[in-house]
Order: structure tokens, then C-alpha cells, then sequence
């Protein structure tokens, strides 16, 4: 009996041993997921350039928002429960997402051309361009839903024309997520 | 002979014996460490509580309300009893998907049967699990006892890369916090403190919407189907239950509710014989100001927004639901009640002063400080 007992403290021993031997180097809370925490690859083929300051999507935030000055506007969107987050900046004609994660570096997410005095794309594309000038610019695209993309790297660029045969719509996104 | 057989007897008893003692020593030393390693949600992300706080209430709701944190956060109960008597409860998570909704109903089923039953629509735009699904899926289900619905539901959660297993054990997700237990991990072995009021999370300070940002057109605004299909399993068990089912889009600002959603939604419910309420294209109606009605600048209503909205949702709820009687000259809910809500204002007191005090909420689990 005496053997049984101890052969049984021993399981229970080797148990609580297993337990406690999880990868040091591994995520050990609750937090988002591992993907959004290390630090993205950066794609620099697809660009945003707005008054000399490149805005390359899933780099770093830092120099640009340092670069481009105080914006007319922020808002930060927190994931509930979890300490991530993303902040989008309003400057004069487009808006800046960053994704800033709760473990990592921040990177920034995407470009938003909102309007169409201020912001348009290095290639010359802006919110009113004719619709056919997608294709000089940008040459082959794929199309889905009424929406343009052209990618590059980890970049994607979303055009979309509407009704009137103008773009409307103009955005860079940084496909990390989806990579 | 017969000492002989005795003897076999005694033998093969103790061995059994020895067999049983060994499994339940096993089984002990398994769930112990377990319960150790889990996280207790007893400091930030609180929200993980939520679920097994359901479990130690008196479950005698007449309004179930479901959904994510628009409605945790956005609708006072205690508002809801004070000024229409209606006795409710949230069953909430942050960001909980259509199908965890499905088997939060299916499992509050189990122990009661409200006669409306209010759900947040918002998570429709979800039609499978996101990338970042786990740390908000643990939170829903880990406080969950095991059921056919949780099952299913986790079925319907799990991403590719997770262990199903995992959620029926938990010790082979979280053995890896052995190396960073803390005081909490012990104090909470037994027990847990509450962190809300019948599932209300409240935030008595403020942060202005000043701006939001510009939404972007979408390629396709069509609802996944995994969602429609939850959203079809709920309107059949609320009829099959004889629960009034109402759809519900709270008034949060952000993320961007679009029309084409609004449009698929107010059919749906057109079509089912049901009752919709979009609080967000009511919000003028309801008299929720976004510079002084949400702490967090559109995402999610404060404290005053959380009442307003709850006052206007008791009239409406009034209109429309004619099982939802005045519950506040009934004694043994009025008892209950009363002790809620002397919980509720006690917190609120709490939030009050430390906001005059530090400017800020600063306290996380400040409910607990109340105890």
C-alpha cells in the first residue's frame, strides 16, 4: 500500500511538474493574438507620400506622425478587453491608421484619401479622377464587388469608382493580417 | 481453502481500492492545478468574469439581455428596475460572437426563462471566428460549465490553429502562467469577487466623441452565414420557448454601423414578427449626448449614457413586450432588488469620488474595493 501511495504522490508530483514546464519564451497571458504582437514584415513597394513624408504601410509610425505634425484630429478605437489598439489621425485630406498592439511595436495599418483638394496618391490619383486613369496609372488590376485592387508586397491599394464613373474611394491597407 | 480465497479477496479489494485512490488523487491533482492556472480575470481584462458571475445569481430575469459590450456597457439594469420594474440580466462578453450568443441563451435556458429576450446585433458582421478570436473566446466560455450548447458553440469558434481540447481543460492552455502566478492566483482559488450588476460593467467617467473616422465603402456588406445561421437558431428556440425575441443595435458610434446592415436587419425582423430597436438612429430621441454620455468616445456609453439609454429601452420595451410586467410590489423582487441596487449606487459613489479625487478611474476593480 505503502508503494501504491507513493507511486501515486509521484504521478501527482510529475503532474504538477508538467504543468509548470510551459515554454518560457511562449505568450503567458491573455492577450492578442501572437500574430498581432510580433513585429510585421515591412512592405515598401506601395507607398503613400504626402508633402515629402513616404508613409509606408507596416512600418513604423513614429518619424512619419512626427513628420506629418499634429493632426486635426485623432481617435482611438481600444479593443475591449484586450490592451490593443489602433488610432486613426485626420490631416488635411486623408486619414493615417496605426496599429498599436499589445505586445510589439506599433506599425502603421492604412492610408484613407478622404477628399479631393488635398491628398492624392505619388501616382497621381485623387477622389474624382476618372475611372479609366486606374488602369494608365496602375495597370493591371483585379476587381471585385466595384472595387479595384492593385498589391504589392504586404500593400494593398483599394480604388473604387462610382456611379458617375469618378474614383470615391481611395485607400492603402497593410495585408499583414491577412498574410 | 476458504483462508486462502479470503486472502485473494482482500488482495484484489485492495488493488481496486488502490486503483480509485490513485485516479482521484490524479484527478485532484489535475483540477487543482488547473484552477490554479487559470486566469482569474479579477484584475483587467475583468470582462473574463463575466460569465461565471451569471452562475451565482437567483436567476429570475424577465428580460434576458444578450451581446457583446454594446450592451454590457450600455444598458443599466438597475435603471431598467428602478424606473419600469423590470427585473434583468446580461449576459454579455467583449466581442461575443452570434453563436456564443446562441449558447449563452441555450445555457441560460438551463436555469431560467425569460419572456423577452433582447439581442445585440452588432456581431453579425462577424461570419467566422477573427484571427484574433482566442483571448475573447476564453473569456466567454471559460466560465462556462460544459453543455451540449457550449460544445457546439465551441465547435463554432475555435480557430484552425486552436486545441478543442484546450476549452474542456484549460490547464493545457494556461500551464504556461505557472512561472508568473501572483497573489490574485491564490486569493481567487475558491472564490471570485463580482464585477458587475447583473452583467452591467459600469464607467462612470467621460472621453467626448469628438471625431469619428471617415467609414469606407465596403465590397460586400452581406452577413457571413454562420452568423445568420445563429441568428436563425435563436429566433426558432426564443418561438419554440415562447420568449419575444427583440433585435437591438445599441447606440455606440463606433464600429461603423452601415445602412445596408441596418436595412438586412429591420427585414429580417420584418419578416419573423419581430421587434427591432436601432438605438443608434434613435439616439437624438433618447437624449444620449456623445460629449458627455460615453467614457470612451463613442465606442461604449458611461454611466449617464448607460441610464438614459435603459430609460428609454424600458419605455419602449413597454410598448411592445405586454409580458413585461411592473415587478416592484412583489416582495421577494423587491428584496432583491433592493440590494442590487444599493450595490450599484455604493460603486457608483466609489467612481464618483475617485473621479473627483485623481480626475481619473484609476481603479480597476473598484467594485471589489467595495466588499
Amino acid at each position: 500500500m505503502k508503494k501504491t501511495l507513493t507511486a501515486i504522490l509521484l504521478a501527482s508530483l510529475i503532474l504538477l511538474a508538467c504543468a509548470a514546464c510551459g515554454g518560457a519564451g511562449e505568450e503567458t497571458e491573455i492577450s492578442a493574438n501572437s500574430s498581432q504582437a510580433s513585429v510585421p514584415p515591412v512592405s515598401t513597394e506601395l507607398v503613400f507620400v504626402h508633402a515629402g513624408t513616404r508613409v509606408v504601410m507596416g512600418g513604423n509610425p513614429e518619424p512619419v506622425l512626427a513628420a506629418l505634425g499634429k493632426p486635426l484630429n485623432s481617435y482611438e478605437s481600444i479593443s475591449c478587453a484586450v490592451d490593443a489598439r489602433d488610432t486613426t489621425y485626420r490631416y488635411q485630406g486623408f486619414e493615417l491608421t496605426v496599429t498599436y498592439p499589445s505586445l510589439g511595436e506599433p506599425y502603421v495599418m492604412g492610408v484613407h484619401i478622404t477628399d479631393d483638394t488635398t491628398a492624392a496618391t505619388p501616382e497621381g490619383l485623387y477622389i474624382g479622377s476618372p475611372g479609366e486613369d486606374i488602369q494608365r496609372l496602375y495597370g493591371p488590376v483585379t476587381e471585385d464587388s466595384g472595387f479595384y485592387y492593385c498589391s504589392k508586397g504586404l500593400t494593398r491599394l483599394g480604388l473604387h469608382v462610382g456611379s458617375d464613373g469618378a474614383v470615391d474611394q481611395i485607400f492603402y491597407e497593410y495585408l499583414f493580417l491577412d498574410a | 481453502m476458504n483462508k486462502a480465497l479470503s486472502l485473494k479477496k482482500t488482495l484484489s479489494l485492495k488493488k481496486i481500492l488502490s486503483a480509485v485512490l490513485a485516479t482521484a488523487v490524479f484527478c485532484a491533482a489535475f483540477f487543482a492545478a488547473q484552477r490554479l492556472v487559470m486566469p482569474k480575470y479579477m484584475q483587467k481584462p475583468f470582462e473574463g468574469a463575466l460569465t461565471a458571475e451569471y452562475y451565482r445569481d437567483s436567476h429570475r430575469s424577465d428580460l434576458l439581455i444578450i451581446g457583446d459590450c454594446e450592451v454590457y456597457e450600455n444598458i443599466s439594469p438597475v435603471t431598467l428596475w428602478e424606473a419600469y420594474g423590470i427585473p434583468s440580466y446580461i449576459r454579455g462578453n467583449a466581442r461575443q460572437l452570434l453563436w456564443q450568443s446562441r449558447a449563452m441563451l441555450e445555457d441560460s435556458l438551463r436555469y431560467e426563462t425569460p419572456k423577452v429576450v433582447l439581442l445585440s446585433v452588432l456581431c453579425m458582421i462577424y461570419g467566422e471566428s477573427p484571427w484574433d478570436a482566442e483571448p475573447y473566446s476564453r473569456m466567454v466560455f471559460d466560465g462556462m460549465p460544459l453543455s451540449a450548447a457550449k460544445l457546439r458553440a465551441l465547435r463554432n469558434s475555435l480557430l484552425p490553429e486552436e486545441e478543442p481540447l484546450s476549452y474542456l481543460f484549460p490547464l493545457l492552455r494556461f500551464h504556461d502562467r505557472w512561472n508568473e502566478l501572483g497573489a490574485d492566483d491564490f486569493r481567487y482559488f475558491f472564490r471570485r469577487d463580482p464585477v458587475s450588476v447583473n452583467g452591467f460593467v459600469m464607467r462612470a467617467d467621460t472621453l467626448a466623441a469628438d471625431w469619428i473616422p471617415t467609414p469606407r465603402l465596403l465590397p460586400d456588406y452581406s452577413f457571413g452565414q454562420r452568423a445568420i445561421d445563429a441568428l436563425d437558431a435563436i429566433t426558432a428556440l426564443c418561438g419554440e420557448k415562447g420568449i419575444q425575441l427583440v433585435l437591438f443595435k445599441a447606440p455606440s458610434l463606433m464600429p461603423h454601423w452601415y445602412d445596408e446592415w441596418d436595412t438586412w436587419i429591420a427585414d429580417y425582423a420584418r419578416t419573423r414578427g419581430l421587434e427591432y430597436l436601432n438605438a443608434l438612429a434613435l439616439r437624438e430621441e433618447i437624449g444620449l449626448d456623445f460629449s458627455s454620455d460615453t467614457y470612451d468616445a463613442g465606442l461604449h456609453l458611461n454611466l449617464a449614457g448607460a441610464e438614459k439609454m435603459a430609460r428609454y429601452l424600458g419605455g419602449w420595451l413597454r410598448e411592445r413586450c405586454p409580458t413585461l410586467t411592473d415587478r416592484r410590489t412583489e416582495a421577494d423582487f423587491a428584496a432583491a432588488w433592493e440590494t442590487k441596487t444599493a450595490k450599484y449606487r455604493a460603486w457608483q459613489a466609489a467612481q464618483e469620488h475617485e473621479l473627483q479625487q485623481d480626475g481619473e478611474l484609476k481603479s480597476v476593480m473598484l467594485y471589489q474595493a467595495l466588499r
